[in-house]
């Protein structure tokens, strides 16, 4: 699975820091649980399309939908530009981590 | 309505203005069912241009404010309020911002206070309320002003196609309108009214395919007002569009009747909705205790399909009023089209929202 584009999300609001990242494929559950080892998972399998948000302990918000081939991220203002190089150089990883398929959850 | 505005678009290009060709002049016929519908006797007096904010921009800054007091409500949308906030930066207005109630009408009392006491050389009021629905009454509050010889602007992006607008009566100098809310045209249509006498300096300046060899823009409206190249084709959807609702009548007590339904029914699942009672439009305002509120325009969006929008409607200011600052509000707005299943869905989906939060 491959991340394929990067683009700022904008909202309401001034200053919010918010960022969509489209993959080639589809999100699928066992991305979902990759990225969310990173930080705390809430997952909802009975929405009409399943709907995830992890947040992590760097207050990172990440949501998306499975099925979908994209995720939305949202930074806090603290540290953003570091966090959102953190963020993405993890992203990379828990995709190659996927792509190996030696993921087991845990 | 798209049909028609795939036809213009395939058809060779031509503008009236700029063609010898003999063919449907698509503004005049958009002018002239315009101003049928607010009753305006000259469709010449109808400005065409792509949307409320242009409009805003054209009748704002063209009217020449020079020192002057302006007053506005709380309940504006940034169409209105960004123009205003600029020529207020320039040193070419001082702005008065009359607050609105808890259901987002502006507060009478202090409107008139304000007027009384200040007879701004302008006025410019929201006809409805983009984040709540409420509807002012623009007739006694524009012609107060009136007496008070302000220039008086309605915006009635939010009314125009759903309310009874009669400028000659309701005491608006202009009105200004878009033409993809309650018109159903598409987006990037929209215009203004601008009453016989009242002069506006043009905002934008260029070509006009009329009395080319003048250096300033011509005297003759609507053209005056109107430099560039129109999009034909999107104006040829709106007309279609406007013949349509001639013929279609707005179903106002279904709208309403869903409306109720819809308010109801989330205050029973627990939902915060900010209440509207009077004249309104049919848009209902809530927030979900127990979910973020951007999350939950993602979730209703994405995982349920039901369009919505969440946030500040770019009406910043209505929020503090109404007790949704400062995140704002989700906002789910009934049409013509919305049927019983809709509302059904809804509340399933609100149900099911609600039940993951206990």
């Amino acid at each position: 699975m491959k991340l394929v584009d990067i683009r700022k999300v904008e909202d309401c609001f001034d200053g919010s820091m918010i960022f969509r990242y489209s993959f080639n494929k589809e999100v699928e559950e066992s991305l979902m649980r990759i990225m969310g080892q990173k930080g705390k998972l809430h997952y909802y399998p009975k929405f009409l399309r399943p709907f995830f948000k992890i947040t992590t302990v760097e207050d990172v918000q990440i949501k998306g939908i499975i099925g979908h081939d994209n995720i939305e991220v949202v930074y806090p203002q603290t540290n953003k530009w570091e966090k959102k190089k953190e963020f993405e150089t993890n992203l990379r990883k828990c995709l190659e981590e996927l792509d190996k398929g030696d993921f087991t959850e845990r | 309505m798209g049909e028609e505005v795939a036809s213009f678009i395939e058809k060779i290009p031509r503008h009236p203005g700029r063609s010898g060709a003999a063919f449907e002049d698509i503004l005049f016929l958009c002018r002239k069912e315009l101003a049928e519908l607010i009753r305006v006797d000259d469709p010449l007096r109808i400005v065409l241009c792509k949307n409320a904010t242009e409009a805003l921009n054209i009748a704002i800054h063209g009217i020449g404010l020079k020192k002057n007091m302006v007053i506005t409500s709380a309940m504006e949308h940034n169409s209105v309020l960004r123009p205003l906030y600029l020529l207020e930066k320039k040193g070419m207005i001082e702005l008065e911002i009359i607050p609105c109630d808890a259901e987002g009408r502006v507060n009478k009392q202090q409107w008139e206070e304000k007027i009384d006491k200040f007879s701004p050389g302008l006025v410019v009021l929201n006809h409805a309320s983009n984040v709540t629905g409420a509807v002012n009454n623009a007739r006694k509050l524009l012609n107060d002003a009136k007496k008070k010889g302000c220039l008086t602007i309605l915006d009635a992006s939010q009314s125009m196609g759903l309310l009874e607008i009669d400028v000659s009566t309701i005491g608006a100098d202009i009105v200004t309108f878009t033409g993809h809310k309650y018109l159903l045209g598409p987006s990037g249509t929209g215009g203004l009214y601008i009453k016989k006498g009242i002069e506006i300096e043009p905002f934008f300046v260029g070509g006009t395919g009329i009395r080319s060899d003048l250096r300033e823009m011509p005297p003759e409206m609507p053209g005056r007002l109107e430099p560039g190249t129109p999009s034909i084709p999107l104006f040829a959807g709106l007309l279609y569009s406007l013949k349509w609702q001639k013929e279609n009548p707005v179903p106002l007590k279904k709208m309403e009747m869903l409306t109720q339904r819809l308010e109801q029914g989330l205050i029973e699942r627990g939902a915060e909705v900010i209440r509207v009672g009077g004249e309104r439009t049919y848009i209902v305002s809530f927030r979900l205790p127990g979910w973020d509120l951007k999350e939950i325009g993602y979730i209703l969006d994405r995982s349920f399909g039901i369009v919505c929008r969440t946030g500040l409607h770019c009406a910043p200011l209505i929020h503090r009023y109404i007790g949704t600052a400062p995140e704002g509000s989700i906002r789910l707005s009934i049409s013509r089209f919305s049927s019983e299943e809709d509302i059904n869905y809804t509340f399933d989906v609100i149900e099911g929202l609600m039940n993951e939060t206990r």
